[in-house]
């Protein structure tokens, strides 16, 4: 018998200052306006909101420079985090979920640092994922042909990783890319190229999903910082020789300030699925008593939910940011 | 042996990372030793620090001390952190600030655990540490080289620099002679934060872990030691099973037809699981007496009597570096004159503070001290 709230755990995978914070802090940020209060609200400890906060301040703050310049983004994630958000509906006293993202350094990734308890720990979470979250630096994957994609999106990786998962879990994986520092591609109407540049920077994953009848992958563009664009991203050689990217950003005009775009996309895909996910470990449980169930309507808020999440994404996202495949539908 | 460690990142480093430095003489060399590994090797009474205690990439800003010691394992390990410095000058490839952080890790073992000069040495780069942390505008900057920063190289080439300006405030108190044996280390600290007018609260420790293993007969007498018998053991069990099998069944009839119609078939049996409740509540757990409530916490004005030595003092607000000065030195004193002692104080809003008990003897006294920033 399961308990009365059901934990939705996302890993988020993404090489360091890929923007994974940035994210999670406008998505956080966006809560407040992601459902109807009448339909269902979400409740986090003070130690979320005071994580998130901190870094919706910090991504307000990055306007404060004089001119088009940019001040310094948010500082990232030190040590991992697991950060809950709980969906509670009206009907119900007890919240239905708890939403558990992952958040790990980006270090993790890479393989020369990838020993020790917290990279033991971050196996576990592959297998406890309900989730994975790509975040994707777009700049590396387009910029300069792409050379630098793999040094700062680790596509090798994180396929490597979601194959293992894809082949030894039936439950396949729910893969999100989530494309950041998108915002010069969208606004010079270039969208469909990023899709391709995803799709071409990760293909032996899209092939091993399109193999899975219970996998999926979506890709978003979300603008986390809307009105600071890529100005350049300068290659530069290192003392080891190696070549990598500086990137400089410029805000889009003097007076320009915080205005992220499509963050609810995200939202939404993760809610949609989350509360599919708790509906169907219900029913599930309470086979042969489901009918008692709905006589007295106790999925009814939750399927109300489900429609409301739908039109509230249709109405507040540019349905040209989002690619989904969906191999078993 | 004398260790620093200094987590920083480069200009394109794909994380930050931490170099390890071993003190020869009065010059620092780099070495290969992991901080985490020189703990669980050095530290007494098996304590495991966690992560949060020790992370030196935490980039909320605080400054920490850890000492432990036993003096019947002859080994003493003090650990200092200031965490989260962040430059004025360096930024990564996407424009983000460079957050730098320095601990220093001294251990001693055989007849050195009873040399006051090492406890001494250790009080002198707490009380820099310490200085250099209150104030805010310090950065580690002046001892960074850009062109290696840029070049994604360890910047603090000159790190024998480094270390002489941190340590260059240290005051020249010594240890205090404090007769915390008498008191308690406890009542000790308790007493100096009120004579610096410094409110708080006491409360036991929140333990991670169990002891399983009573090493010696001196340590059984701690409260930390009492064993279960075997009927406590069977007592919590069936009421444990009690518990969560009604637990089980109000779950159950919550999801099939809601909170209100459950709570209304429910009432009668609550009493039932309150009378459980007290008579699990009645059994003591190893280290808390029969009166005393496992959340019990209160507002002192002087030092109260708290059952057992492994308590958390949480200051409610900052403390001026004069003060901090006071406490640092307190805390050394107290550690000098302690013969199992493990004391911790944290100057921070981030980071747990929170020692896991391994296998063995628990010090006789723990002590932690959180001040906010």
């Amino acid at each position: 018998m399961p308990s009365t709230t059901t934990d939705f755990n996302i890993l988020m995978l993404g090489s360091r200052g890929a923007g994974k914070t940035t994210l999670l802090a406008v998505m956080w940020d966006q809560l407040g306006n992601a459902i109807d209060r009448s339909k269902g609200s979400f409740q986090y400890e003070h130690s979320t909101a005071s994580y998130f906060g901190t870094a919706a301040g910090e991504l307000r703050r990055m306007y404060d420079s004089p001119g088009l310049s940019v001040s310094p983004g948010i500082s990232g994630t030190d040590t991992p985090r697991a950060l809950s958000i709980k969906l509670c509906t009206n009907e119900h006293l007890k919240p239905h979920l708890t939403i558990n993202f992952w958040d790990y350094p980006g270090g993790l990734l890479n393989p020369e640092s990838s020993t020790g308890a917290e990279a033991d720990k971050f196996q576990s979470r592959i297998i406890d994922a309900h989730y994975f979250f790509v975040v994707v630096d777009a700049p590396a994957l387009l910029e300069h042909g792409g050379k630098f994609h793999a040094i700062r999106n680790y596509p090798y990786p994180i396929q490597y990783m979601l194959h293992n998962r894809l082949k030894s879990d039936p439950r396949g994986a729910k893969v999100l890319f989530v494309v950041v520092k998108c915002e010069k591609y969208v606004n010079e109407g270039r969208s469909k190229e990023v899709f391709q540049a995803v799709q071409k920077g990760y293909s032996n994953l899209f092939s091993d999903i399109q193999e899975s009848q219970h996998s999926s992958v979506d890709i978003c563009l979300v603008e986390t910082l809307g009105s600071i664009i890529l100005d350049k991203l300068e290659p530069v050689i290192t003392a080891t020789g190696l070549e990598y990217p500086r990137y400089h950003f410029r805000k889009v005009s003097e007076g320009a300030c915080h205005s992220p775009r499509n963050t609810s996309l995200p939202l939404k895909i993760i809610l949609d699925s989350a509360i599919t996910t708790s509906l169907a470990e219900r029913r599930l449980s309470y086979e042969g008593l489901n009918w008692f169930r709905d006589l007295l309507g106790r999925d009814d808020d939750l399927n109300d939910l489900l429609v409301h999440i739908k039109e509230m994404a249709t109405s507040t996202s540019d349905l040209n940011a989002h690619f989904a495949l969906r191999p078993g539908a | 042996m004398k260790y620093m460690f200094v987590n920083t990142a480069g200009a394109f480093a794909q994380d930050y990372k931490v170099y390890g430095f071993e003190k020869h003489g009065n010059s620092w060399d780099e070495c290969n030793v992991r901080p985490e590994d020189l703990l669980i090797r050095e530290v007494p009474f098996s304590l495991k620090y966690t992560a949060e205690t020790l992370h030196l990439g935490n980039r909320g800003r605080s400054f920490s001390i850890w000492i432990a010691k036993s003096i019947n394992e002859r080994k003493s390990v003090c650990v200092i952190s200031l965490k989260g410095i962040s430059s004025a000058t360096r930024r990564d490839f996407t424009g983000r600030i460079i957050f730098d952080s320095v601990a220093f890790v001294t251990s001693f073992s055989g007849d050195a655990v009873l040399d006051h000069s090492s406890l001494t040495e250790s009080q002198s780069i707490a009380m820099g540490l310490a200085q250099t942390a209150s104030d805010s505008s310090t950065t580690f900057d002046d001892f960074a080289n850009m062109e290696d920063f840029e070049k994604d190289l360890f910047p603090f080439s000159d790190i024998d620099s480094l270390y002489n300006e941190l340590i260059s405030f240290h005051s020249n108190a010594g240890l205090n002679k404090t007769n915390s044996l008498q008191l308690g280390v406890y009542d000790y600290l308790g007493k100096l934060l009120n004579n610096l007018g410094i409110p708080f609260k006491a409360m036991p420790l929140k333990r991670k872990g169990r002891v399983e293993v009573c090493a010696d007969a001196n340590g059984a007498e701690s409260p930390n030691n009492t064993f279960y018998d075997a009927n406590t053991y069977l007592k919590e069990a069936l009421v444990s099973k009690v518990e969560n099998a009604a637990l089980l069944v109000e779950d159950g009839l919550t999801e099939i037809i809601g909170e209100e119609r459950t709570s209304r078939f429910f009432t009668p049996f609550k009493s039932f699981s309150a009378l459980l409740s007290n008579v699990k509540n009645s059994i003591p757990f190893p280290g808390q007496k029969l009166s005393r409530s496992p959340d019990f916490a209160s507002s002192v004005s002087v030092p109260s009597q708290i059952d057992c030595e492994h308590t958390l003092i949480s200051c409610s607000c900052g403390v001026d570096i004069k003060s901090l000065e006071k406490i640092i030195i307190g805390l050394f004193s107290a550690a000098n004159e302690s013969s199992s002692v493990a004391l911790g104080l944290l100057v921070g809003n981030e980071g747990m503070i929170e020692i896991v008990e391994g296998i063995g003897t628990p010090p006789s006294s723990l002590v932690l001290i959180s001040i906010p920033a």
